[in-house]
Parts: C-alpha cells; sequence; structure tokens
C-alpha cells in the first residue's frame, strides 16, 4: 500500500523516470514497474559490463555475465534494502559474486582482456605515438593481470567505472581510508611488478628531476 | 580501529581524482601535501599511465538492446530466458539430457507395446 502511494506521488510530480533517483526507482521495481527497472539498467549497463569485461577476458562471457547480472537483479530486488548500500555498490557485488563463482567453478585464470584492445577506440590519440603507446599498455595489463584479485578490482572500479574512494569503500566493504591504503600499496606493487619485468620500459617511464623548477608531470594525454 | 591515510595516500587519490577528470595542473595539488618529491614522480607517472590503458568498454548495441528486451519481457519469456542466459556446457548437457530422456521414455513404451504386437496372432 505504501509502495502504491509512493507511485501515485511519483506519478502526480511529474516526473519523468530519468530525472527520479536510483533510490526511487528501486522503489518502483520493487511493485513491479518495469520502466523503472529498465531505467536502472540504462544507467548501469555500461558500467558493469566494463567491469565485467576486464574481469572477464572477452565480450562472449562478459554479455553472459552481464544478463547474469540484470537477472539476478531483477529477481532479488524486492529483497534489496539500501541500509548504506547504494543500489549501484548492490549490483557491483553481484557483478562480483558472480565473476569470482565463475572463475572458481571453472577454475581458470583471471584474465584482463588486455589483448583485443577494442576500448582503445572510446579515447583518441595521435596516430604516431600509437604504437609505443600499444607496448606501454601491453605491459602495464600484463602487469595488473598478475596483481592480486582485490587489487584489480580496485583499479577497475577506479579506473574504468570512475568511481570515488567512498564509492569502491561501499562495494569492496571498507573504509575510505583502507581504500586509499590499498591504492598506495597498489601503486607500490604495480610499479615494482613493471620494474622487474620490463626493466627497459620502467626506467623510461621514471621521470627524472631534471629542475625544481619543472613541471612535475608532462601531461602526455594533452 | 581505522587508521588515518597518510599525506602521501591523500595525495595519490587527489592526483588520480584530477588525472581522471583530466585537468592539466597536477603540480598545484602535489604542492599541496607535505610529501617528497621523489615519492611521488613515478607514481603519478603510473597513474597517468593506468588512465590511458583502463578504459570504459560499451556492450554492442545489439547485445544491450536484446537484454533489455528480455529483462522487459521477463515474466512471459521467464524460463527461456533463464535458459539462454546459462553456460553453454551447462545448455548442451541440459539437451543432451533431454534427448537421452524423450529416447528412454520412446523405448520404454516400444518395449511395453511389442508383447502385445507377438501376441495378437497367437490369439488368432
Amino acid at each position: 500500500m505504501a509502495m502504491m502511494n509512493l507511485r501515485k506521488r511519483l506519478a502526480r510530480q511529474s516526473k519523468t523516470l530519468k530525472k527520479l533517483s536510483d533510490t526511487e526507482l528501486v522503489e518502483l521495481a520493487k511493485v513491479g514497474d518495469k520502466d523503472a527497472f529498465g531505467e536502472l539498467y540504462e544507467r548501469y549497463l555500461d558500467k558493469i559490463y566494463s567491469y565485467v569485461y576486464y574481469r572477464m577476458g572477452n565480450h562472449h562471457d562478459a554479455e553472459d555475465l552481464t544478463a547474469r547480472v540484470f537477472f539476478r537483479a531483477m529477481g532479488h530486488i524486492e529483497n534489496y534494502t539500501e541500509r548504506g548500500v547504494p543500489f549501484q555498490a548492490w549490483l557491483y557485488r553481484i557483478a562480483h559474486n558472480l565473476v569470482a563463482n565463475w572463475h572458481r567453478d571453472r577454475g581458470r585464470r583471471k584474465v584482463i582482456p588486455l589483448d583485443e584492445f577494442i576500448a582503445a577506440s572510446l579515447k583518441s590519440e595521435s596516430p604516431d605515438s600509437q604504437a609505443e603507446d600499444q607496448e606501454e599498455r601491453d605491459a602495464l595489463r600484463a602487469a595488473i593481470r598478475r596483481l592480486p584479485e582485490e587489487r584489480q578490482q580496485l583499479l577497475l572500479l577506479k579506473f574504468v567505472d570512475h568511481l570515488s574512494n567512498a564509492e569502491i569503500g561501499v562495494i569492496m566493504d571498507r573504509t575510505e581510508g583502507a581504500i586509499k591504503s590499498l591504492y598506495h600499496r597498489t601503486l607500490l606493487a604495480l610499479r615494482d611488478e613493471l620494474q622487474s619485468q620490463l626493466p627497459a620500459h620502467s626506467e623510461h617511464h621514471h621521470i627524472e628531476d631534471h629542475s625544481d623548477d619543472a613541471g612535475i608531470i608532462e601531461t602526455k594525454r594533452g | 580501529m581505522t587508521q588515518e591515510p597518510t599525506p602521501l595516500q591523500n595525495l595519490l587519490s587527489a592526483v588520480t581524482e584530477a588525472i581522471l577528470n583530466d585537468e592539466q595542473d597536477l603540480d598545484t595539488i602535489v604542492h599541496r601535501y607535505a610529501v617528497p618529491r621523489s615519492d611521488v614522480e613515478g607514481l603519478v607517472r603510473l597513474i597517468q599511465r593506468l588512465h590511458v590503458a583502463l578504459v570504459g568498454v560499451r556492450p554492442s548495441r545489439r547485445f544491450a538492446q536484446r537484454l533489455r528486451q528480455d529483462l522487459m519481457g521477463q515474466h512471459q519469456l521467464n524460463v527461456i530466458n533463464r535458459l539462454r542466459y546459462l553456460p553453454p556446457r551447462v545448455q548442451i548437457a541440459g539437451g543432451i539430457a533431454l534427448v537421452v530422456g524423450f529416447m528412454l521414455l520412446s523405448r520404454r513404451r516400444m518395449s511395453s507395446e511389442t508383447p502385445e504386437a507377438q501376441e495378437a496372432p497367437a490369439l488368432r
């Protein structure tokens, strides 16, 4: 009854679904509003797909797992209560659990799909630097692949999905401070990994401090 | 027991956020924190490389539309959709089980019909 009242109230306010918050959409989806769930789907499909894609290693498995994430979310949305875990974090947790189960069941190595570089088309770069950059990216992705699972997860949530430390903390069930600490350790481990595996590259990528006045960072992506 | 982040950890988070937002002036951010320059340089460069290497991937439009349709029409096609998204191995195993089950049923029916067929001429 309360849900129906909420629905009517929201309808009276003539809000379009796009203007509704996740919480409002979830409440509507709970009472069977498919369009509300459809809006949530539109909001999070790309993010969830990206996350799953990097964890699975290919588009076929990414599609399979992404579909399962949304089917599971739809099937269990009646039981979902926010309680400090926003809908987005809940979805990521479902995705994380399904991916982890998939790898465990099949005993497969966790692979980040670094070979097919479809993602490159999403960002522009100058043609002259493509070969060198590709080499850099391959080395970096290979190093990421060797990191423990939680560190891979942190990097993907931060760089692929652009989530804040607070949001990542909710998903990984850690405090924001703990995420910052884990991020620091992850960067150090990744740097060490790169240096140990590809000494020629690591030498190249370190920035020499020639002058105190010099900019600390050369912005490469212009 | 919560541990406060160190200045370096705060700096790395701030720089990462700036890089993800495509901000150019990172020096200003770096100078805000009491962190030796030598501790930062390599890590900031690494963060820039991560930003370039790890980019968002979009699903195909066909997949996105099909999944949306499947989700929206779930009440009518619930079982079919769930079967479709099962792993291929499970689908194959299910198919084999169905075929074998059908064959067993057919065989059982045939074997139960055969004695009657044989008995019929004797009755005549």
